[in-house]
């Protein structure tokens, strides 16, 4: 038979429950940060789980900041390139380069990336 | 009435119905419904789990521990005296009585507090009933430490 009860773990590891110090509880987890979760205690096996759900949540918060500065870099080096491609010229003889397609890729890649971040938004939103 | 005394923990039975009545009249013990069967009422109380240190009915307890009531108490070597209404350490229970053979079963003058010191040992868990006919106290089984 065992028993569930809500729990803290602190920075240093220790899980409190019930108003008391566990501290025979074994953490489940890195337990490098302050978390809640629960304690499982079973017989006189005592184990902390984590809940993980803010932990994914810090994560997602990140990489859709990461990948608004990436898109935001892209689009300026896309901008970038289609200016000095614009302003190049020369003789019929010897016309100037065209736009390399790569910059068309670079704007693609854009847009993929916004739809990715949407859909992270769209998992953050979702998180249980 | 059949009565277990599982590891200091209490379980009181009906062998006929509307029996506890009449027990709880005659030996003057005051009983209260848990689950499936009567306990003292500070066992009523009694957690399915234990953490060390945090009180456990009047004292700390000694395990961190989950399962049955009777299971908590046996983690925790304790046991419940209710001729004092305390739940303590069974090695702390000063008491003596005597449990002497009687044919297939035991006699004692009265309902053994867990704990209590025998020529055999300390007496932790037993199986008894009480004889309403002759108002006396009989174990089938005597456990001891």
């Amino acid at each position: 038979m065992s028993k569930i009860l809500d729990a803290t773990c602190d920075a240093d590891g220790k899980v409190t429950a019930d108003e008391a110090l566990v501290p025979e509880a074994t953490v489940l987890s890195e337990g490098k940060q302050a978390s809640s979760g629960i304690l499982l205690i079973d017989e006189d096996r005592a184990r902390y789980f984590p809940s993980s759900a803010t932990d994914i949540k810090t994560t997602i918060e990140k990489s859709i900041t990461a990948l608004t500065d990436l898109s935001a870099a892209l689009t300026e080096i896309a901008t970038a390139l289609t200016a000095i491609g614009a302003g190049m010229t020369g003789p019929t003889t010897a016309p100037p380069p065209t736009l390399p397609t790569s910059v068309l890729t670079i704007t693609s890649k854009v847009t993929a990336i916004a739809q990715t971040k949407s859909e992270l938004e769209q998992l953050k939103g979702a998180l249980k | 009435m059949k009565i277990r005394c599982l590891h200091g923990y209490f379980i009181f039975e009906e062998t006929k119905s509307g029996e506890i009545s009449s027990f709880v009249s005659t030996t003057g013990l005051e009983l209260v419904a848990r689950d499936h069967y009567y306990t003292f009422a500070k066992l009523a109380a009694a957690p399915d789990y234990s953490i060390k240190g945090k009180d456990l009915l009047g004292i700390p307890a000694t395990k961190t521990f989950a399962g049955k009531p009777w299971e908590v108490f046996a983690a925790n070597g304790f046991v419940y005296d209710f001729s004092l209404d305390v739940v303590r350490p069974l090695e702390l229970t000063v008491l003596k009585t005597t449990v002497k053979q009687a044919g297939k079963r035991f006699v004692s003058p009265g309902l053994i507090v867990p704990g209590s010191i025998t020529v055999d040992g300390r007496v932790q868990d037993f199986s008894a009933w009480f004889s309403m006919e002759r108002l006396t106290w009989l174990y089938s089984e005597v456990g001891y430490v």
